[in-house]
Parts: C-alpha cells; sequence; structure tokens
C-alpha cells in the first residue's frame, strides 16, 4: 500500500509507473487476508470486521485510469487548497481589527498582490528583459527590440526570454516567488561568505565551513536564554566547557591590551 | 477575460477537476451512500481487486431519465426510495448534466490528501496498532533515532489526536520498519 501512495504522488507519471502503480495495489490485494487472519481490523468497540467495506480503498482501482486521463495525481491534492485557506482567509483575517473582515480581507490581498507585481516588475527591469520584443518583433528579428531614445540604461544587453522558467531563473526578486519555505543549503551559503571579498563585516561568518561535512550556522536567538555553565556542560556532554571559557576570557583580555580580568558581559543585546 | 495582449476573449472553461472528499464526491456524483463516486462498485464491492466500469455522465443521467418516465420527481418520497434502488441520491438535475464534456467519473479525481494519507491514517494504521498492540507499537515509535525535519513520535502513535497530514506522512515513512517482525510477512507486505 505504501509503494502505492509513493508512487502514485510521483509527478511525472508514464506507462511504467502506471504499471507499478497497478501491480502494487496488486499486491496488496493478494496478501490483505493476512490482516483479516491477523484480526487487526475492528471497528467500533473492538468488534471484529472481516469486510473490506472501505470506500477510499474503492477509489484507489481508480487511480491508473484517471492518471492516464487527468495527468498526475499529486495536482489534484488538496493539500493546496487547504492549506490556502490558512494564507488567504486566516492570516488576513488575523491581521485586521476584527471588524469588516470581508473588505479588509480583500485589501489585504489586493495590496499584497500589488507588492508582489511591483517587485515582480522592479526584478524584471533590473534584470534587464524585454518583453516587448517577443510582441513587436516575433519572427523576423529575434534581436532584442528597444527605441533609440529609450533610457540612457537601455544600452546594457537587454535579454529576450519566452518561458516563464528561464525568466524565474535570471530575475532576482525580493521576495521568493515560488515555494515559501526551502531548505537552506548552508554549505553553499558557507562557501558564497568565503568567497565574497568585499566583506565588511565581522570576520568570523555566522555560517562557517569547518571541515568537509560540518557546517556551523550561528541562530541569532540562542536556544537557552539563560543557563548555568555547569547545566551547559551537562546537557551537551562538554566536560571541558567551563575551562575552555576560562581560557577565552583570558584570551580576550590579552586581545585588549589590558592585563585585568576581562569583565565584561557576552551575549545580549548587540 | 482579457488575454496578455489585451484583447477581450469568451472564455469557456472546461471541468477537469473537482478536488473533495470522499462524502463531497459521493453528493456531486449524486449517489447515496456507500456508493463509489466514479465507478458502479458498492460497498459490498469496494474490496474488489479490479475496477468497476466507470460511473459516466451518461450512465447516471440514463438512470435518472428511466426513473423519472415512471415517478413525478415531485413525488418526492416514491422518488427518493426508487432513486435509492440504482444507488442514487434523489437529486435529479446534477449540475454537470449540461455542462460540455463534464463526466464527474473523470472530474472526480483521486486525491492524495484525503484518499491516501488520510485512508492510511484510519485503517492502515489501526491494523498496524491491533495487530502489533498498542503498548508495543508506542514503544518501537518512542526508540526510534529522531531526525530532523520528522516529528518524532516519543508517546508513540496509538493515542494521538488532531493527526495532520505533516504526521500522516511522517508515520508513513516510519511504519513498515517499525512493524516488521510483529506481524505475518503477508500482512507486511500488505501494508
Amino acid at each position: 500500500m505504501l509503494d502505492f501512495r509513493y508512487l502514485a504522488q510521483a509527478p511525472t507519471v508514464d506507462e511504467d509507473v502506471c504499471g507499478q502503480i497497478e501491480l502494487a495495489l496488486r499486491d496488496f490485494h493478494i496478501h490483505k487476508e493476512a490482516i483479516i487472519d491477523a484480526k487487526a481490523r475492528r471497528g467500533k468497540g473492538n468488534s471484529l470486521i472481516t469486510n473490506w467495506h472501505i470506500p477510499k480503498l474503492e477509489f484507489l482501482q481508480s487511480v491508473v485510469a484517471n492518471i492516464r486521463l487527468n495527468g498526475v495525481a499529486i495536482q489534484w491534492s488538496a493539500d493546496i487548497t487547504e492549506n490556502a485557506h490558512i494564507y488567504v482567509a486566516k492570516n488576513p483575517a488575523r491581521g485586521g481589527n476584527n471588524q469588516d473582515y470581508e473588505s479588509q480581507t480583500c485589501r489585504y490581498l489586493d495590496r499584497g498582490d500589488k507588492i508582489r507585481q511591483f517587485d515582480l516588475a522592479t526584478a524584471i527591469r533590473i534584470a534587464n528583459v524585454d518583453f516587448r520584443a517577443l510582441f513587436d518583433n516575433p519572427v523576423e528579428d529575434s534581436r532584442p527590440f528597444h527605441t533609440p531614445d529609450d533610457d540612457s540604461d537601455s544600452e546594457v544587453d537587454t535579454t529576450t526570454i519566452s518561458k516563464t522558467a528561464a525568466l524565474l531563473k535570471i530575475i532576482n526578486p525580493v521576495a521568493p516567488l515560488s515555494a515559501t519555505s526551502r531548505t537552506v543549503d548552508y554549505f553553499q551559503v558557507a562557501s558564497e561568505l568565503r568567497c565574497t571579498d568585499s566583506h565588511s563585516g565581522p570576520r568570523l561568518f555566522r555560517t562557517h565551513q569547518s571541515s568537509k561535512n560540518v557546517v556551523f550556522h550561528l541562530s541569532r536567538d540562542p536556544s537557552f536564554s539563560r543557563i548555568l555553565i555547569d547545566d551547559a556542560a551537562t546537557k551537551f556532554a562538554l566536560p571541558d566547557l567551563r575551562p575552555a571559557l576560562g581560557d577565552y576570557m583570558i584570551w580576550l583580555a590579552g586581545q585588549s591590551g589590558s592585563r585585568e580580568v576581562y569583565n565584561r558581559t557576552i551575549g545580549g543585546w548587540r | 477575460m482579457s488575454d496578455p495582449l489585451g484583447y477581450r476573449r469568451f472564455c469557456f472553461p472546461p471541468l477537469a477537476a473537482y478536488i473533495v472528499d470522499t462524502p463531497e464526491s459521493a453528493l456531486i456524483a449524486g449517489v447515496g451512500g456507500k456508493t463509489s463516486s466514479v465507478t458502479m462498485a458498492f460497498y459490498k464491492h469496494f474490496g474488489d481487486n479490479f475496477r468497476h466500469e466507470p460511473r459516466t455522465a451518461s450512465t447516471t443521467i440514463a438512470q435518472l431519465m428511466a426513473i423519472e418516465e415512471q415517478i413525478h420527481p415531485w413525488d418526492l418520497s416514491r422518488y427518493v426510495s426508487q432513486a435509492a434502488t440504482l444507488r442514487l441520491n434523489g437529486v435529479h438535475r446534477p449540475f454537470w448534466r449540461d455542462y460540455p464534456l463534464a463526466d464527474p467519473s473523470i472530474f472526480l479525481t483521486p486525491e492524495p490528501l484525503h484518499h491516501w494519507h488520510k485512508q492510511f491514517w484510519d485503517h492502515d494504521v489501526k491494523w498496524c496498532i491491533n495487530a502489533v498492540g498498542a503498548a508495543e507499537i508506542d514503544f518501537r515509535f518512542s526508540v526510534l533515532q529522531p531526525q530532523t525535519s520528522f516529528r518524532q513520535f516519543k508517546e508513540g502513535i496509538s493515542a494521538l489526536k488532531q493527526v495532520t497530514g505533516r504526521e500522516h506522512r511522517d508515520v508513513e515513512r516510519y511504519i513498515v520498519p517499525v512493524i516488521a517482525g510483529a506481524v505475518s510477512a503477508d500482512f507486511l507486505i500488505a501494508i
């Protein structure tokens, strides 16, 4: 059954995969008696059930047929619309003053839309993408189109784009256009930081690669805002934390050139 | 609607997909309870290992016409009980009847969230709990190595309430190795 679910969620499905999906479902039906034999199918009050009257089980028989007619099933998942309820209804409603929900929600969405459009338009302009080339000279001249009396910066090379995917690759809007959350590749962040020469900030970066397979990323807010050194040493199994901190403070004192013991707060607001 | 060049066009969108959960799909297809909305199967057939004939729009419409020849829809009680013998819910004018190219057996698409993940939670997981035993399966979940971006089920899964789709999918990732050894080989293959 799990094979079936995973295969049927594939972003692309060809005849081979269709066959595998059907095979996975057939496997379930061949072996399903074991579930009844194990007396695992129970209803209310723990009463035994010996039938398979599950509507959703019957739906599975139509999955392959429907993928052939309508394309992959994952595009019809209700996750998207159920999730949309949060950010097009719940969040806007929460942002208001608990009055006139309809008009405030509409205005919230309207303004969010305008911000995105503006962001997109400015990003496209900065990337020197010229859409007029597509509409004005579609066939005979594929070179970028611009008029002589255009803005002064129009002489830099413009780019002709005919696909959304190609556009998304070259523009760099402030807000991400597609996925709302993405996995951050800290290794890439660290290497980018390392390669930036014109960096004027403090030298040990927030994201720092120490060896081939280890990257440190310091978060702004500590996981524990107040903890005794000994407790931290126990919690993270660092028996030498206390002596190491002592060494660090002596080193700091040496850095500042004074002979006094370093006596300042570490952490807190900067 | 206006097209990208600003011209106004007549648009006739086809009804390609109607994303709904199980009871809603039965309502739209015009069928009664315990009846498939996309095939001719009803509850006695739900465990069959093959696909029944699709319940096409023309099939349902033909059934409705046949009933209407005998009984007027306003003769409500007789009409509904006659419809029930054909496993219909008594709606005599489904909205898709004159929608070109619209067919409930096609536009009621399979739906991963409701059909697969919820079914997994409502049925498959319950079978596993019953077969392995609640205490044992909770113990097996509790000793799993925690992994970033997956929920850790420290308290087990048998007493969970208000379970989200995310958690359904996390349990799906764990369940096979968790129950292995406590159930028969056939049971394991079926899951």
